[in-house]
């Protein structure tokens, strides 16, 4: 075996097994996980073929747990999961969440196994215009910054907005370069990704905005029971979902992991639609969007990876420029401006063939080792999370995280432009409706295309 | 109404908190996880030659630091969750639910004899339906 198969093994595993863990706890961000996670790994060195078996694994796994909490508790894994959560409650009420999961499990890896082929076929097929698309690349994030805007909650105030949160940027990163010598990335991206959180915080901390927070009880948790899933250790994801829902999960993998610029939840939402219009029957209809906007979610997620990374080595999709952000950028390892103007990242160190095994790989990882244990012990593990992790001492993992990482870039500086774009942006998502996405991409813009245009 | 009708916790990022557990719980997790990454920094940066490796390491090391405060913290202050019976499912229930949503008898005749065979299996038949038997 060579030493890129052990390390993809390797590092696939171990993302595997930690993102398994952190998708069981409700309310995470995806984005504000996996990033610094997959940061770290590229900091610390491992080589490419490991960090993208690891962040593959990771991100898949963590689409299978995170079906848990929204299919068994009713709260929605992450953020992602969100275009789930209506469904799984009407299955929940009719007493099959078990059913809903197990749909959403099969239907994920369905999807999975479909997404990695199509999206590196299609990146290879893009490969011959990325000579162009780099010359005008700064022009391109400003109109996927739009695209991306319109089709966000807030439509035009978030394509509005691109703007001022462009301007800040620029003027953040300009201060930090005064200071530091050198300009910021990972504290713009931890901002974005935690921004809700920032906000919340700051309106609980505020005497006037405490008033505004919803007060509750001790929040009720019902476990659904289980129906055990047979005697085999790997269920068929085919024998799972009935013939129709198979082809039409795979139909929608298909074309979606063609797709690189619509976020994940807008295409789950539009996949949703067109298949849950054609099926009358409301079980049918359900059960059947659980295993097709869970398998879109995870083939769009994958796509949005793989194509921008393999076809320009620039983070062209809203995923790319989010979750799988240090797959692209993560100073001094990688880069998409280096010294010499260029890309070094994980496009020019790895084949599409190599990109293609390696995904693979970490899909089978999850698929072997996270989809059987989310399929027999889903009821445990939640019950055991729900039970034993206060929200308390979740969010202040999370915050501590994010003070550690920021300073980790630029010290205090860094923490507090991290805390700025936070408590703007998070404003911005909760007001406006201009979701995280929409600010990765005003970054982009502010970083590639405001140089540009003040000359 | 009387204020002690109160409800003692509020919602911050989509669940319940008690807001002093909250400020406890990230001071602690700040505290352990800024001072051993600054110390772990420190320690590698004598000890390793490549400064980014260092830095990689001594991130290594707060991020392990907040991981073990929050379980510190999640025994210190539990969960703001109560447990509803686990009644098994009312069938009954379930049945007008379904029907409400627009499964009725006539809609179920229609599918394939697995989808109804995976409804029988649930309970979610009434046993009056003939198809059942098909």
């Amino acid at each position: 075996m060579t030493p890129d198969l052990l390390w993809a093994l390797g590092m696939g595993l171990l993302g595997a097994v930690v993102f398994a863990a952190i998708g069981l706890v409700s309310g995470t961000d995806e984005t504000s996980t996996l990033a610094p996670v997959t940061l770290l790994v590229v900091l610390l060195g491992v080589p490419p073929a490991g960090v993208l078996t690891f962040f593959i694994a990771g991100a898949v796994s963590k689409h299978m747990t995170h079906a848990i909490p929204t299919t068994l508790l009713g709260i929605p894994g992450d953020t992602t999961a969100v275009p789930l959560l209506d469904d799984a409650t009407a299955l929940r009420r009719l007493g099959a969440p078990h059913i809903a999961l197990r749909k959403a499990l099969a239907g994920g890896l369905v999807a999975a196994l479909i997404a990695v082929p199509v999206a590196v076929g299609v990146a290879s097929l893009l490969a011959p215009l990325a000579g162009p698309i780099k010359t005008v690349a700064p022009f391109v994030f400003g109109a996927a910054a739009i695209f991306v805007g319109y089709f966000s909650p807030g439509r035009w105030a978030s394509v509005a907005a691109i703007v001022p949160f462009a301007l800040l940027v620029t003027g953040l990163n300009t201060v930090a370069t005064d200071q530091l010598d050198k300009s910021l990335s990972i504290s713009f991206f931890l901002g974005i990704a935690i921004g809700p959180l920032v906000v919340d915080l700051l309106i609980a901390s505020s005497r006037s905005g405490r008033r505004t927070l919803e007060r509750t009880g001790p929040r009720p948790f019902w476990l659904a029971p289980d129906g055990g899933t047979g005697r085999r250790w790997i269920p068929n994801p085919l024998r799972i979902l009935d013939r129709r829902q198979a082809a039409a999960t795979a139909a929608a993998a298909g074309v979606t992991s063609t797709t690189f610029m619509l976020s994940p939840v807008a295409a789950t939402v539009l996949a949703g639609e067109i298949t849950g219009s054609r099926i009358k029957h409301p079980y049918r209809r359900l059960t059947t969007l659980m295993a097709v906007k869970n398998g879109t979610t995870e083939s769009t997620y994958l796509a949005e990876t793989l194509i921008p990374l393999v076809a320009f080595g620039l983070p062209l999709s809203p995923v790319a420029a989010g979750p799988a952000a240090a797959l692209f950028n993560a100073p001094p390892v990688y880069t998409v401006k280096g010294a010499d103007g260029g890309v070094h990242n994980l496009h020019t160190l790895l084949s599409s063939w190599q990109f293609l095994v390696f995904s693979l790989l970490g899909v089978v990882i999850a698929g072997l080792v996270v989809y059987p244990f989310a399929m027999r012990y889903a009821r445990a593990a939640s019950g055991w999370v729900a039970r034993r992790i206060s929200h308390e001492a979740l969010i202040g993992a999370f915050v501590a995280l994010i003070a550690v990482v920021a300073w980790y870039e630029g010290g205090p500086l860094a923490l507090a432009v991290s805390l700025t774009v936070g408590a703007v942006g998070g404003l911005a998502n909760r007001m406006l409706g201009m979701t995280s996405g929409v600010q990765f991409m005003a970054y982009y813009v502010a970083v590639l295309l405001v140089p540009i245009v003040l000359g | 109404m009387a204020l002690n009708d109160e409800k003692p916790y509020v919602v911050v990022w989509n669940d319940a908190v008690d807001l002093r557990h909250l400020a406890a719980s990230i001071v602690i997790c700040v505290a352990a996880g800024l001072p051993v990454f600054l110390g772990a920094k420190a320690l590698f940066g004598a000890l390793v030659d490549t400064p980014s490796l260092a830095g990689g390491y001594a991130l290594l090391a707060g991020l392990a630091a907040c991981v073990l405060a929050a379980a510190v913290c999640a025994r210190l202050f539990r969960p703001k969750r109560t447990f509803g019976a686990e009644q098994a499912a009312d069938r009954e229930a379930a049945i007008a639910e379904l029907e409400r949503m627009g499964g009725t008898a006539e809609a179920f005749a229609d599918l394939a004899p697995r989808v109804r065979a995976e409804m029988a299996e649930l309970g979610l038949v009434r046993e009056t339906a003939q198809e059942v038997r098909a």
